[in-house]
C-alpha cells in the first residue's frame, strides 16, 4: 500500500483507486435525483441527509472497526434500543441527563467487553457469541421497558435529537466528530494500525509481538460504545425510547459497511467508505421517498442497487490488480 | 324570462367563480399521508380510499410508509422530509404514539396543519386538527358481546392483543373485557400479544390451546392474527369448534367467515378511513373548523351478513 516505488506521476491514479466503488454510486445517485427532481439538490434536504444518515454513521463506525479485524458484531442494533431504554428509565426515576446517558453507554461497553471476552478470550465462534448477547440485549430492552415507548420528555434530551446549532443539527454534529476523532484513530495511532494488521494476517500480528486478544476486546468495547451513543442518539429524535426501535439496526450497519467497500477478510476498508455506504442508502431512501416510490418497490430497488455496486466494485478491484500486476513487470 | 337571463347568467357565474376559488384553495396542494406499513392489507385499503378522495379533490396526495414496518425512527424523516418539500398538510398514522410527538411539533413550527388517522398521536397537547378514526373501544365491545351470544353464553375464552403498548389494541381490549363483565359464565382464561401478526398468532394460539384444551371463543385485536389463530385451530382439528373474532374486515378474514372458519370480524373500514382523512384535509385547506373527532363508523360482520 505504501510502496514508496511508485512513481509520482501515479499519485493521481492512486488517490483515484483508493476511493471505495460505491462513491462513484453516490455521486450519480446525487446527480440522477437532482435531475428527476430539482428540489433534491436544495440545501435544506441535503441537511435533511446529513441528519438523516447520522445515527446510522455512528452506529457503523463500531461494525467497521469489528469488519476490519474480519469479525462481525449482531448485537449493535439490540445494544442501541437497551441504550436507549436505560437512559429514559433513569431520567424517568429522577436523574439528570448526563448520568443517565452515561448509564445508557456503560450497557454498551459492558455488552461489548462481554462479546469481546467471548470472541477473543474463550475463542468462542462470533457469530454465536454475538448472536446470543443480540437476543440478551433486546430482552433486556424489552424488561426495562415493560414492553411499552418510554418518554423521556426532557427538554435537554430532545435537543440533542432535534436542536440545531445554525442550521446544522446536533446530530450531524456527534457524528462528525465521532467519525473524525475515529478516522484519526484508525489511520495515525498504534491502535489503528494494529485493527489493520490484525485483520490482514492475525497470525503474522501474533508473531510480532502484538497482543491480539487484548485488542480484539477493545474493537468489540468500540462496537459497543459506538452502538450505545447512536441508541441515545435515535431515542433523543423522539424524546422517548422504543424497546424494539434498533431492532433491524444490525443488518443495516453491516450493510453500509459491506456496500462501503470494507471487506470480510478483514484489513481493507475504512470509515471513509462506510460515510460513502451509509449516504448511498440514506440518499437512495430520500430520493425514492421524494419519486412517490411506493416502499414495496424500494426495498427492490435499494437490493439492486446495492447488488450493482458490489459488481461494479469487484470488477474495478481486478482490473485494478491487473493494471498493477502490468505496470509491475513493465517497471522492472 | 328573458329578462332574468342576464340575472340567471350573472348568478351562475358567481356560483362557478365561487366555487373555483373554494376550490383553488385545495386544488394542487401537496398533501403527504404517512401511515404505519405497507405489509398489512389495511393500510394498503387505507391508501387506496386517500387516493380516490384525493382525485375528487384534485389534491396531490403523496403515501409513504416505512420500509421497516411501524419504524418510529423512518416516519420521523418522512415528517421532516414533508417539511423540507414544502407540503401543505400532513396526514399522519403514528406507529409510535409518543415518540413522533417531536416530529408533530415541527409540523406546529412550520405551521402544516396536521389530520391524525387511526392512531391518536400521543402528548397532552393537541397538535392535529382532527382526529379520524374508529372508535375500537366499541369495535371490541360489539365483537365480543357478539362472540360471546354465539358460544352460547358461557365457556372459556382467550384475547390476543397486538403490539404490546400499541393504542388500538389497548382500546379494542379493554371494549372486549367491558363487554366479558356481561356474561359471568364466560372464563377468561388467557390474554397475550401476538403482535397484529398472523404467523406469530398461530404459534401463541397452539400454545395456548395445549394449556387450555376447552376453550370456545378467541378475540384477535386485528384480523390477520384471527387468521393466525384459525390455523392454530385447524391444525388441533378443532376448526368449527372455537369462535373465532377477529377485526378489520379484509378480503382473506371475509372469505374465511364464508367457509365458517371464523365466526366475525369487525369492519373497521380501512377505505373510508383512508377517505374521510383526505375529506378532513380538505376541510381543513380550506380553513374550516373542524370538530375533534371524525368518527368512521363501524359494523360487525358475521357469515350472515354476507
Amino acid at each position: 500500500m505504501h510502496d514508496a516505488s511508485i512513481p509520482r506521476r501515479n499519485l493521481l491514479f492512486r488517490i483515484v483507486s483508493e476511493i471505495p466503488g460505491v462513491t462513484y454510486g453516490v455521486v450519480f445517485l446525487a446527480i440522477l435525483f437532482s435531475i428527476i427532481r430539482p428540489r433534491f439538490m436544495s440545501v435544506n434536504n441535503m441537511l435533511l441527509i446529513a441528519r438523516h444518515s447520522s445515527v446510522l454513521l455512528v452506529a457503523s463506525i463500531g461494525m467497521t472497526m469489528v469488519i476490519l479485524v474480519s469479525q462481525i458484531d449482531l448485537s449493535v442494533g439490540s445494544v442501541m434500543s437497551l441504550s436507549g431504554v436505560v437512559a429514559a428509565y433513569a431520567i424517568r426515576n429522577g436523574m439528570d441527563l448526563v448520568p443517565a446517558m452515561a448509564l445508557g453507554i456503560v450497557c454498551g461497553l459492558v455488552t461489548g467487553a462481554l462479546n469481546g471476552v467471548m470472541v477473543a478470550v474463550f475463542k468462542f465462534d462470533y457469530w454465536i457469541a454475538t448472536f446470543g448477547t443480540m437476543g440478551i440485549g433486546a430482552g433486556m430492552a424489552l424488561v426495562v421497558a415493560n414492553g411499552e415507548t418510554l418518554a423521556v420528555g426532557s427538554a435537554g434530551f430532545g435537543w440533542i435529537g432535534n436542536g440545531r446549532i445554525g442550521r446544522i443539527y446536533i446530530l450531524t454534529y456527534l457524528a462528525v466528530i465521532f467519525l473524525t476523532v475515529m478516522w484519526f484513530v484508525l489511520k495515525k495511532t498504534r491502535f489503528g494500525y494494529n485493527i489493520y494488521s490484525i485483520g490482514g494476517s492475525e497470525q503474522a500480528a501474533r508473531l510480532s509481538g502484538l497482543n491480539v486478544v487484548r485488542n480484539r476486546i477493545y474493537v468489540y468495547m468500540c462496537s459497543g460504545f459506538f452502538s450505545a451513543v447512536a441508541g441515545l442518539m435515535l431515542a433523543s429524535m423522539g424524546n422517548s425510547a422504543s424497546p424494539i426501535a434498533g431492532a433491524d439496526y444490525s443488518f443495516d450497519v453491516i450493510a453500509a459497511v459491506i456496500i462501503g467497500g470494507t471487506s470480510f477478510d478483514g484489513g481493507r476498508g475504512g470509515l471513509f467508505g462506510t460515510v460513502m455506504g451509509t449516504l448511498l442508502v440514506r440518499i437512495l431512501a430520500s430520493g425514492l421517498n421524494l419519486m412517490n416510490i411506493l416502499p414495496t418497490w424500494q426495498k427492490a430497488i435499494i437490493g439492486i442497487v446495492i447488488v450493482a455496486i458490489l459488481v461494479a466494485d469487484v470488477l474495478g478491484e481486478k482490473r485494478k490488480r491487473r493494471r498493477d500486476m502490468m505496470r509491475r513487470y513493465r517497471d522492472g | 324570462m328573458k329578462k332574468w337571463f342576464p340575472v340567471l347568467a350573472c348568478a351562475a357565474l358567481l356560483a362557478a367563480l365561487s366555487a373555483s376559488a373554494a376550490d383553488s384553495r385545495v386544488e394542487g396542494k401537496a398533501v403527504t399521508m404517512i401511515l404505519k406499513n405497507f405489509t398489512n392489507p389495511f393500510f394498503i385499503t387505507v391508501r387506496e380510499g386517500g387516493e380516490a378522495a384525493a382525485k375528487e379533490y384534485g389534491i396531490d396526495l403523496t403515501v409513504l410508509a416505512p420500509l421497516k414496518a411501524d419504524n418510529n425512527e423512518e416516519q420521523t424523516h418522512m415528517v421532516e422530509q414533508a417539511i423540507v418539500s414544502g407540503a401543505d398538510l400532513v396526514i399522519m398514522c403514528p406507529s409510535d404514539t409518543m415518540g413522533i410527538i417531536p416530529a408533530m411539533e415541527k409540523l406546529e413550527e412550520a405551521e402544516i396543519p396536521v389530520i391524525n388517522l387511526n392512531t391518536r398521536i400521543g402528548g397532552d397537547r393537541k397538535l392535529a386538527k382532527t382526529f379520524v378514526a374508529i372508535e375500537n373501544f366499541e369495535c371490541g365491545y360489539e365483537s365480543v358481546t357478539r362472540l360471546v351470544n354465539m358460544m352460547g353464553g358461557k365457556g372459556e375464552f382467550i384475547i390476543l392483543e397486538g403490539v404490546s403498548g400499541a393504542q388500538t389494541s389497548i382500546d379494542r381490549v379493554k371494549g372486549a373485557h367491558a363487554a366479558l363483565e356481561k356474561f359471568p359464565g364466560v372464563k377468561l382464561v388467557a390474554q397475550q400479544p401476538a403482535d397484529y401478526n398472523r404467523a406469530k398468532a398461530m404459534d401463541v394460539t397452539q400454545n395456548l390451546l395445549q394449556a387450555h384444551p376447552n376453550v370456545r371463543g378467541i378475540y384477535c385485536c386485528n384480523d390477520e392474527m384471527a387468521l393466525g389463530a384459525v390455523e392454530a385451530i385447524a391444525a388441533a382439528n378443532k376448526t368449527g369448534q372455537i369462535f373465532v373474532g377477529g377485526s378489520d374486515g379484509n378480503a382473506d378474514a371475509l372469505k374465511a367467515i364464508r367457509d365458517g372458519k371464523m365466526a366475525l370480524t369487525c369492519h373497521t373500514d380501512p377505505y373510508n378511513q383512508g377517505y374521510q382523512s383526505v375529506v378532513a384535509a380538505a376541510m381543513a385547506l380550506r380553513g374550516e373548523e373542524l370538530p375533534d373527532l371524525f368518527r368512521v363508523s363501524i359494523k360487525v360482520i358475521g357469515k350472515e351478513d354476507l
